[in-house]
């Protein structure tokens, strides 16, 4: 039953069918009116597939698209396929960055020993220099 | 299963898919009224049609390449703006709530749709067009989703299954459900 009335709705426009189709139908009152309320829709629905779309609707996206390319970041990634590779390559640049910041923080900077302007001067570090003979003395005299 | 030549379209989408500016053009002048069509049935208010009609081609636009003939381009379209009309229900009820917690008594109650401005009004003023309109604004939006794909925009079954992603059996038994809601709702409106 439900298949006949498919195809009965489906070819309202094949008037023959159509009539062949509802002979079949039962002659109970409630679902004869359902029946001829549905072909009806049927009729006027397609009507609503009209609808006035602006004239200038094209190009307005079309220069909407274009302004959206511009601004868009992954257009400057286009050699990279995928989005799942582009997320992947924005991961691990990621990674990278927070991996490599420890290394080149402050803090380690601040634990090299700057050298003395004597060691800058002479190449000699002044303070751990330890003279162990005359001739040295001599020489540490004539340097310094 | 993928389509390949059996696509009315096959030649403009392939030169769409190579970056041809007026393939493109041509696909939106083709579909610009069935989707509009579509998501004014779908939400009913002429006021936000074209801002989701132009969302769905500006994401047409740029997904077109990737775009597989799985389906064919009007099922393909109907499936972003199924997709953005949902987004839109669903920001509304947001909103809704929102405006129900911050209610304010003085306020003047404003009226979303405005029947004065609707240009369908003036193209169509028959009488049960307007009935089934208010019958399609009372079913449930599974239904009405169903409904409008078959009989106003007359996809085939299989379309509307790979649109709404649901099975064929369960796109008929929905669509009857849907007719018989449209018409019981007329009867009573009698």
């Amino acid at each position: 039953m439900k298949k006949l009335l498919f195809k009965l709705y489906d070819s309202v426009r094949n008037r023959f069918f159509h009539n062949a189709a509802s002979r079949h139908l039962p002659e109970n009152g409630d679902i004869k009116k359902i029946d001829e309320q549905i072909v009806l829709i049927k009729k006027h629905a397609v009507k609503l597939k009209k609808y006035p779309v602006s004239p200038f609707f094209t190009q307005k996206v079309m220069n909407l698209a274009r302004t959206r390319q511009k601004e868009d970041v992954w257009v400057n990634l286009q050699i990279i396929p995928t989005p799942a590779v582009k997320f992947a390559f924005l991961t691990l640049l990621v990674i990278i960055l927070f991996l490599f910041i420890p290394f080149n923080n402050y803090d380690n900077v601040q634990d090299t020993a700057s050298p003395d302007p004597i060691t800058i001067l002479y190449n000699v570090d002044s303070l751990n220099y330890e003279i162990k003979s005359d001739d040295q003395a001599l020489q540490f005299a004539l340097v310094n | 299963m993928i389509l390949n030549g059996q696509d009315e379209n096959f030649d403009l989408i392939v030169a769409a898919k190579n970056g041809d500016q007026q393939a493109l053009s041509t696909l939106i002048e083709k579909f610009s009224e069935p989707i509009h069509s579509f998501i004014y049935s779908i939400v009913g208010d002429w006021n936000i049609v074209e801002d989701l009609a132009q969302e769905t081609f500006l994401r047409m636009i740029s997904a077109i390449k990737d775009y597989e003939f799985r389906a064919p381009l009007k099922s393909w379209l109907f499936r972003i703006a199924v997709n953005l009309c949902r987004d839109h229900f669903r920001r509304k009820k947001v909103r809704s709530i929102v405006s129900f917690l911050t209610y304010d008594s003085n306020e003047e109650e404003i009226s979303i749709v405005d029947d004065k401005q609707n240009p369908l009004r003036d193209l169509e003023k028959k009488e049960t067009l307007h009935k089934i309109e208010q019958a399609l604004k009372s079913l449930p939006e599974y239904l009405r989703l169903v409904f409008v794909l078959r009989d106003i925009q007359e996809l085939t079954y299989e379309e509307i299954a790979k649109t709404l992603k649901w099975r064929p059996g369960t796109v008929k038994s929905r669509l009857f459900r849907a007719r018989k809601e449209i018409a019981k709702y007329l009867i009573q409106q009698e």
